[in-house]
This record gives C-alpha cells, structure tokens and sequence, in this order.
C-alpha cells in the first residue's frame, strides 16, 4: 500500500546524493575557500568534470563562447554557477527515467527542472530584481519528489488525478488525501536526507503554497512558484497532472507581475530550455 | 511519417500517409486547418495569443503568436492549392491553471483570438477541445482530417 509512512520509508531507500559532489558542495561554502582549489578537486573526479564542461558550454550559461577546461568554467562562470551545475549534474541521472505514474515521459522531468530554474532567472531579469542565486539550485529541485513518487514506488496516478479533476481540487491536495503526502514534502524530506540546507529544502516544500514559506524563503520560494507554473503553461513537464495547480494571487502581488511580464519571458523560455536540452542530449 | 509540430512552430502536408503531431498543449492552443477534397492540410503550435508583446521575435517566430501564426497557416495552403470555402478548422488546448490567479488567462486568450481570426476569414470550426485544465497531444491524419487527442492517459476523437 502506498501510505504516508511507507512512502517516508521508501525515501530512505533512495540513493544518497554522491558523496564526492557533497563534499565539493561543502568545500565551495567554506568563507575561506579559493576557486582554483575548488576547480582542482572537481577535476579529480572526471565524471563530474566531463559533466559540468558539457553544461558550461550550453548557450544559456557561456554563450558563444566553447569552454574547454574546468578551469575556464570556473573562472567565466563563476562559483555560484558551478555550484548550480554540480547539483544539476547529480540529479539529471535521477530525473532522466520516464514517470510513468505521472506519464511523464523520459527526459520531460528535466525539462521542466531546468525550465523552471531558468524561468526564475528570466523573471528576475524582466522585473529588474537581484534574485539570491540558489533560486536557479530549487529550481532545479523543486519537483524532485515526483522522481521518488513516480519510479521509486512507482505509484498509480490515476486516482489521484481523478479526485483532483472530480473535485476540482489541485493535484498536490489530491496526493496528501490519497497517499498522506503530496510531492513537495517528499521532495523535501529527501533533501534533508541528503543533509541539504533549509534554504533550498524550504522553498521546496512550500513550492505550491507560497505563503505559508517562511519569510526568509518566501522570495525564493514566489519565483519558483510562478517559474514552474510558467512551464506547465507552455506543457513543459506537465504529465498527467496537466495544469491542475493553482496559481498564488500574492506571489502574483509580492513579485508585482504583469502581463508583459509574463509574456515576456514565456516568449523566451522555450529558446533557452530547447539550447539547454541540446547539450544534454 | 509522424511529422512533429514544435511549440511555436507550422507543419502543411499533402502526404497522405503524414501524421502531423504536436505534444503537450497547455495553455499553447493548436490550430489545424484541412481542405478536406484536396487533403492539403496543415498544423500551428501558438503559445501567446498577441505579437504586440515582441514585435521583434514575432518576425522571426510568427507561430508563437496566433495573431502572426495562423494568416500565415492560411495563406501557406492556400498557395498550395486549397480552396478557402472548403477549409475546415479543428482547435484544441487553451487550457489554463485551476486558479489562474494573475497568469492572465492565456489559454483563454489564446482561443479568443483563434476564434476571431477564424470568424474573420470566415472559417468554421468543425471540432474543438479547448480549456480545462489538462494538457493535450494532437494527431491530426493528412488523409482524413481526422485529429486524435491525447491527454491525461486516454485517447480520443476530436468531433
């Protein structure tokens, strides 16, 4: 059976985070660390580098420009977004199994991942406001729950979406009535499994509800929100799921949205997700 | 052959073996237009209803606004061949969040303006699918006309 306490149960069984990548993780936040050290134990483990060289050389991130070594991708790109790409890199190989619970199929999960980790940074960009940058990490997190719900137990869907659309209630509640526990807490409680920080775990768990985040992740957690919603918008990773989620009116306020807004970077989206996923593939 | 529809995006075919596809419609609405005696048709994947947005990036991607999109689709088969006072529209997706709250509503405008560009060439829609909150795969047959939906698992005839 598939009830809250078997399914926390079954997060532990998930696969640990790699540890080397945690470790890196750790070393990239201590106040005295120096980038080239940094670059220098990513470049020991050759999966990781083959990895983050790859998505460096995506448009989105480097542009025209081919970077060649790890070096050069610590250097142009930055620590924040290594530290970004590092955690990309892990979970990919996690989200790449088709959802077949969610009929999702394989690939679409990341889609929306990283649909949804650049949304935030084009809405940052469109509304002019200095957003914190491991906005782009939960971005990248957000529905992680749906990779243990989806082929980790495998469950079965089609109940769920059938109360959501019989009461015209949203997906995430439908879950919480079915299994005890919808996607975003199960995201969340593996997170901290892996000993992930509050500032991402926190932001994942209030994903489809916003206001109740704790202040100090409430503005992560409004862009993530509306970002992820964008994508189902334009059918990126929207499964069986479909559009049944709501939309917060104060995200909305708090993040002073309008129409252009919107608009806009739903007009640039696609572009920027389609470059991305050619390097992946 | 399955021919795929991108999101902003047009297919035309005259082949009747083409299968024209576009996946996962959200809010994006997609518009087939048929000559159903010459089996000419063809398939747009718009996500915004107006170009006014980005004027710019509409000239350089006319499908992803309906208003740029679908007189192009138009005039494409008709230089084709088609015959306007034959030419049948199907229209499906347009859905929008549960509670759209602040996301404008583009599924709804999307149709709106599909509608009213519809109306003005004076074009009829034969069948539509539109709204709701699900997402949608189209699979519209060359030979036929006929157009297959997919959404949530099922299956179905678009009549």
């Amino acid at each position: 059976m598939d009830n809250r306490e078997n399914i926390i149960k079954k997060i532990k069984e998930v696969p640990a985070f790699p540890t080397n990548s945690f470790h890196i993780l750790n070393k990239i936040n201590e106040p005295e660390a120096h980038v080239l050290d940094i670059a220098r134990e990513i470049e020991k483990d050759p999966v990781l580098t083959a990895n983050i060289l790859k998505l460096s050389n995506s448009a989105y991130f480097a542009g025209p420009k081919a970077i060649s070594t790890l070096r050069e991708a610590v250097v142009l790109l930055g620590i924040n977004r290594i530290q970004q790409l590092i955690i990309a890199s892990a979970i990919f190989p996690l989200a790449l199994k088709p959802l077949r619970g969610y009929d999702l199929p394989s690939g679409e999960l990341i889609r929306h991942l990283i649909g949804t980790a650049i949304a935030c940074e084009l809405l940052g960009k469109e509304l002019k406001q200095e957003i914190p940058s491991h906005t782009f990490t939960v971005g990248l997190l957000h529905d992680i729950g749906k990779i243990v719900l989806g082929t980790f137990i495998e469950i079965d869907a089609e109940p769920i979406i059938k109360k959501a659309y019989e009461e015209k209630i949203s997906f995430e509640r439908a879950e919480r009535e079915i299994l005890g526990i919808d996607h975003s807490e199960v995201g969340a409680l593996l997170m901290k499994e892996w000993h992930f920080p509050d500032n991402l775990v926190e932001p994942v768990l209030y994903h489809h509800d916003p206001d109740n985040a704790p202040q100090e992740h409430r503005l992560v957690t409004d862009y993530v929100h509306i970002a992820s919603n964008l994508c189902l918008e334009c059918g990126i990773g929207s499964g069986i799921d479909g559009l049944n989620y709501s939309n917060n009116a104060n995200s909305v306020d708090r993040l002073n949205l309008d129409m252009r807004v919107i608009e806009t970077v739903l007009s640039k989206l696609i572009w920027e997700i389609n470059s991305f996923m050619k390097q992946i593939n | 052959m399955l021919v795929t529809v991108n999101i902003s995006d047009m297919k035309v075919s005259k082949e009747p073996e083409d299968i024209l596809v576009t996946y996962s419609l959200g809010s994006c609405v997609g518009v087939a237009l048929y000559d159903p005696l010459q089996k000419i048709g063809g398939l747009i994947h718009c996500m915004l209803p107006l170009s006014k947005v980005d004027p710019e990036r509409a000239r350089e991607v006319p499908f992803m606004f309906v208003d740029t999109g679908l007189p192009i689709l138009l005039q494409t088969l008709l230089n084709m061949g088609a015959d306007k006072k034959r030419i049948v529209a199907r229209v499906a997706g347009g859905a929008v969040l549960l509670d759209d709250n602040g996301m404008f509503r583009i599924g709804e405008r999307n149709y709106i303006v599909v509608r009213k560009l519809l109306w003005k060439n004076n074009l009829l829609i034969a069948a539509e699918d539109i709204g709701g909150t699900l997402a949608r795969t189209m699979y519209f047959h060359v030979d036929d006309g006929k157009i297959l939906i997919r959404s949530a698992g099922k299956e179905y005839e678009l009549k």
